[in-house]
């Protein structure tokens, strides 16, 4: 009977710890929020370069079998107009490196590297939309940047 | 039967164990909206001061110009901008104010036009541009007929006129 008891608990335990597992992945991206849109409609007069900020996003990142060089890209889904710029700069987790501001394209490029274990953290990401007198007047549209994390474990 | 419980468990979790050690990339995204308005936007610093005080016998008084007590500067974002300019009142009788404006790069200036209360244009053509510091010149000319005139004071007002 003791052995019986035994042997359910420790079946328990490893259920519950199956449903760790699957609750929480050694590693997890995801992006909270959608930017502000960011519509330049002034300018310092005289001045070249005209841009908005926006700031109201995070990201949430959790690399448990890092070894410290753990990588998050970002691209965009189409570039950007003639004369414009979005530059993302994501704040590093603990011991992770920032390379913002980061100007975005069809690219993948990194944003934060050398991301250590981390057990999971809410983080910053500012975004600057950048435009030159020559760019002229541009529609507002979108452009969905694809997040990638790489984790080596 | 609770052999087949433990050994399913073991199963469940060793596989679990085996796709998080090989889920090591994540991906996700995010729209991001933005765009660009018309801008037209001009700034003026300076405040010049004119004032006749000699002639050459047998002609009209000698006119004074100032060149380097003001400035200008223009943002658009558009093609084909203009610069206008108009003072609130006709200056005295004999008395003639003119500006000129530097031109931004691939612009065109009028060159000196007399000022009155009906705009005139000094600066066309000014297409996606953004340049400071330029020159802006005043002339006051008079007549012999003009007299004497108490110092006054006039505000030029500038506008900016968008392309398209």
């Amino acid at each position: 009977m003791r052995i019986a008891s035994a042997l359910l608990l420790a079946a328990g335990l490893m259920l519950s710890s199956v449903r760790s597992a699957i609750a929480q992945p050694s590693t997890m991206l995801s992006v909270n929020g959608t930017p502000a849109s960011m519509i330049i409609s002034s300018a310092v007069t005289g001045v070249g370069s005209m841009s908005v900020t926006d700031a109201t996003t995070t990201y949430f990142v959790r690399v448990k079998n890092a070894s410290g060089n753990g990588t998050i890209s970002a691209q965009l889904s189409a570039p950007m107009p003639l004369g414009t710029t979005l530059s993302l700069t994501m704040t590093p987790s603990f011991g992770a490196t920032s390379l913002g501001p980061v100007d975005l394209s069809t690219v993948s490029q990194a944003v934060v590297t050398n991301i250590q274990k981390e057990n999971g953290s809410t983080l910053a990401m500012t975004y600057v939309f950048a435009a030159t007198a020559a760019a002229g007047v541009v529609p507002t549209q979108s452009r969905t940047v694809t997040f990638t994390l790489v984790a080596v474990p | 039967m609770i052999f087949n419980n433990v050994r399913c468990a073991a199963v469940a979790l060793a596989l679990v164990a085996f796709g998080a050690a090989s889920a090591q990339a994540q991906t996700a995204t995010q729209t991001v909206t933005f765009g660009v308005n018309a801008i037209n936007q001009i700034a003026f610093a300076g405040s010049p001061t004119l004032t006749i005080t000699t002639a050459v016998a047998g002609a009209a008084p000698t006119s004074v110009t100032d060149a380097l007590s003001a400035t200008w500067a223009v943002t658009t974002n558009q093609t084909g901008a203009k610069i206008t300019a108009s003072i609130p009142a006709a200056m005295g009788t004999g008395l003639t104010l003119s500006v000129s404006l530097t031109a931004p790069t691939g612009a065109t200036s009028a060159g000196f036009q007399a000022l009155s209360t009906t705009a005139v244009d000094l600066v066309t053509v000014i297409t996606k541009q953004a340049q400071a510091s330029l020159g802006v010149s005043y002339k006051l000319d008079a007549t012999a007929a003009a007299g004497v005139v108490a110092s006054s004071t006039k505000v030029v007002t500038y506008t900016i006129t968008g392309g398209t």
